[in-house]
Formats: structure tokens, sequence, C-alpha cells
């Protein structure tokens, strides 16, 4: 056992033959219910967006009153850490007792504070990549939890398999380079010059907030959104099904969904920015195919 | 951004299967440690694949994305029995239909014995690189970790392995 090609021939030999044509027929065995499955959601959603849409204004507003660590929160020299929903910590590299705990945390039916665990003391526009790599496994704990996303329960608990995995990120506005710089749970990088907006050094954001870019390459939709100070929310809705909200730290936030967690492909997308009174600062609404 | 290599796009779901799902699905067996998940994932992924070709097609690596959703499928479904699974020790009754010559059984049993000591991750990059032949850096993009994660899992499974296999031989 001394070479690849000998690992190779030992794990191939060891594979079972594959029948092609029962594999086919059992792909569309699958088609025709995922369709009904599928227009069932659709028409579920039409009727539920309404309601879920209220009760996400009502409940901003009375999460807002809640939160008096608003204004702490948002402050630009914040280092950026790695920040993600409960769905994005229901990874395989999380253990059976995290995805118990956060079902515990999750039943109280408010909201629910989740950390990645990934990225934890990024200090730069470069993460601090532990042995590991990116995604390193660490058990979810209180201690870890975060601050910094407040996510509302009905995010978290949508109603049919439909929501993607979203992450959620944060904009250093304020690195050694001057350049603006998001970090997520697999990647990082600039902040891409879509829409005439640019980021250069120096750049406070005051006079550039609102959809920064919204960047639909294969295999992640990225919305960059750029708050203004007093602005306190964003929320991102799929195909007008709310899916995300974060409260921002560094004037700044960014929700990834990765496409290959998808369902069904989103035609749409909606990202909303709210003052801290609840009240709309901007919005922006796109078409993804 | 991140750019993908530019691949040859399959004209229909079918194509794509025809060349892919046989590859995809053995790959997706040593992951998951037993035929049937692996089947059902890759399935239900290129089922998906159908209903949204129209947009999937426009991707630059389509077969990536059908990797990406049975991979993730499959760890939905590897997450609540992993651990299970391990302590169960399931793997020395894989692939009942495989041929039954001496010399595959052997190995099998040896392969699943030595898997069995990896993580899920550990096995995916092991499954990706071996069975699909996927260079590291798009290893690294499936994994979603950096391309030197990906070499330093591979690095231990083949130690792993190779321990595996020089205990079988001494024996």
């Amino acid at each position: 056992m001394n070479n690849d090609e000998q690992i190779r021939r030992v794990i191939v030999a060891s594979l079972p033959d594959v029948d092609d044509e029962q594999g086919w027929a059992g792909v569309q065995a699958r088609i025709g219910p995922a369709r009904r499955r599928r227009r069932l959601m659709q028409s579920a959603a039409a009727v539920t967006v309404g309601a879920v849409l209220v009760g996400l204004g009502i409940g901003t507003r009375a999460w807002l009153t809640d939160s008096p660590d608003v204004a702490e929160t948002n402050d630009t020299t914040t280092t950026s850490t790695t920040i993600g929903t409960a769905t994005e910590c229901l990874s395989p590299l999380i253990t059976d007792d995290d995805i118990a705990y956060l079902e515990r945390w999750t039943a109280g039916g408010t909201s629910l504070r989740a950390d990645r665990c990934v990225l934890a003391g990024v200090t730069g526009p470069e993460p601090d990549v532990t042995p590991e790599g990116l995604g390193v496994e660490m058990p979810l704990h209180p201690d870890r939890l975060s601050d910094d996303v407040v996510l509302p329960h009905s995010a978290l608990m949508p109603p049919v398999d439909y929501y993607p995995i979203v992450h959620l990120g944060q904009v250093d506005v304020t690195d050694t380079h001057g350049y603006l710089y998001w970090v997520s749970g697999a990647s990082s990088g600039p902040v891409p010059n879509i829409g005439g907006a640019t980021g250069s050094p120096g750049d406070t954001m005051a006079t550039q907030t609102g959809i920064w870019a919204v960047d639909t390459s294969y295999p992640t939709i990225t919305v960059y959104v750029i708050v203004p100070a007093e602005a306190s929310i964003a929320a991102l809705e799929m195909d007008n099904i709310p899916v995300a909200w974060q409260r921002p730290v560094a004037k700044a936030a960014v929700f990834v969904i990765d496409e290959t967690q998808l369902e069904s492909s989103p035609s749409r997308i909606t990202v909303t920015i709210y003052d801290q009174s609840g009240a709309t600062i901007d919005r922006y609404e796109g078409n993804l195919d | 951004m991140m750019k993908r290599p530019q691949q040859l796009r399959p004209e229909s779901v079918e194509a794509m299967f025809r060349g892919h799902y046989g590859s995809l699905v053995r790959s997706l067996t040593l992951v998951a440690g037993d035929r049937e998940t692996a089947e059902d994932v890759v399935q239900e992924a290129f089922a998906q694949a159908y209903l949204h070709w129209s947009r999937i097609s426009s991707y630059g690596d389509p077969v990536g994305w059908v990797r990406r959703v049975a991979l993730n499928r499959l760890f939905n479904v590897r997450r609540g029995r992993f651990r299970r699974w391990r302590a169960m020790g399931r793997l020395s009754s894989l692939h009942p239909d495989v041929t039954d010559e001496a010399t595959q059984v052997t190995n099998r049993v040896d392969v699943n014995a030595a898997l069995e000591e990896l993580s899920l991750r550990q096995r995916t990059a092991v499954a990706l690189y071996y069975v699909e032949d996927l260079p590291v850096a798009e290893i690294a993009i499936v994994l979603g970790v950096s391309q030197g994660t990906v070499k330093s899992q591979l690095h231990r499974s083949r130690e792993v392995l190779r321990q595996r296999m020089e205990v079988r031989h001494e024996q």
C-alpha cells in the first residue's frame, strides 16, 4: 500500500455495481411527487405570506423594544466574526447533542442566538484559519452564542421544507487595507463592486447605505447590505417568504444563500432595511432568473 | 467572486444522468456506508435538477450542483445516524449484491473497516478524490474548506488506509 494508485484500486474494487436503468426509473418516480409538493408549497406560501409579513413587522418592533443593546453593537470597529443561523449550525459537523440543545433553545418560540462557531477571532481581511481550516468542528455552547444575530423563531421553523441555508456574515469596513471585506462560514473576500457602488479606503458607508450588491454567482446568492448608523435590522425574503433577518454590528450585513441547499429555485429576492422604529429605510426586490 | 472551471454542459438531465449517475452513487456509497442511501440522495438530486433544469443548465458545472445537493442531503441523513452507525459496525454487511468474488469481499471488508475510522468529511474527501477523480481544488469547493484542509484530510485518510491494509497483509 505504497501509493495513491494502489489505494484507489482497492477502494474502487470495494464499490458496488450501479444499475443506471433502475436509477433513472427512480429519478422519474420522484419527479411527479416533487412537482406536486412544490405546487402545494407555493399555494401554502401564498396563503401564509401575508400573515408572516405582518408578524415580521410586529415582531421587529417588539424585538427592538426588548433589545436595548442595539446601539452598543452598532460599532464599525468591531472585528468581523462569523455568524450563522440555526439552520447552518445543523451542519454535519454539529453533533446530536448540539441539535438537541438547539431544539431546546428554540422551543421557547421567541428567538435564537446562534454562533456558527467558525472563524472566531478574525483579525483582518485574512481569516484566522485553524489547522482544520474553515468549517472546523466546534460544539455549540451557550458561551459562544453570539449577541450579533437574533433570528425570529418563525425564520427558523419553516412550515415546509423550503428555506435555504443562510449564512450571515458581517462586513468589516475598517480592515487594514481600507477595503470592504466580508467573512462568512466558508469563505471571505472583498465586497464586489456591483450596481454602481464602490468601496474605497476611508469609506464610512454613511452616504452609501442600502443594498450594496446582489451577486448570484453559482453556487451562492450573496446579498451585501450597508445600513446607516441609525438602522438596526435587515430582513431577507426569498419568493416573498421571510428567510432571515440580522441586526447589523458593523453597519453592514451579508446574507449568503447556498443554492445547492434549495429545494426549489427561488425566482425573487427581497431585502428590506428597517430603522430602529421599524420603518422601512430601503428595499430591494430583484429577480433571480 | 468564485470562478468555476468551465465544463461541457450536458444537453439534458438524462444525458447528465447517464454520464455521472454511477460514479456519484459509488462515490456517495463510500461516504454513506450503504448503497441504498447513496442511490436515494443521488436520485433525489437528479430529480431536483430535472425540475429546475432551465436554470441549472446555465450553471458552469451542473454536475457539481447535483453532487452538492446529493452530498448535502446525505449529510442531513447521516447526521442523525452517524454515531449509531459507527457503533453498530454495519460496514461488514454493505453492498450485498456486489459480485461475490473472494478478493472483492476481502477488500471491501478491509476498506470499510478502515473507512469506519475516518470522519464523515474525511470519507467525503476520499470518495471525491479516489472515486470521482476530482482535483483537490474542486473538492475544497464542494466541502467549503481550504485546499490545505483537503490535503490534510486526504493525508490522514491515507495513513489510516495504509495502516489497515498493511495489518491485513501482515496477517
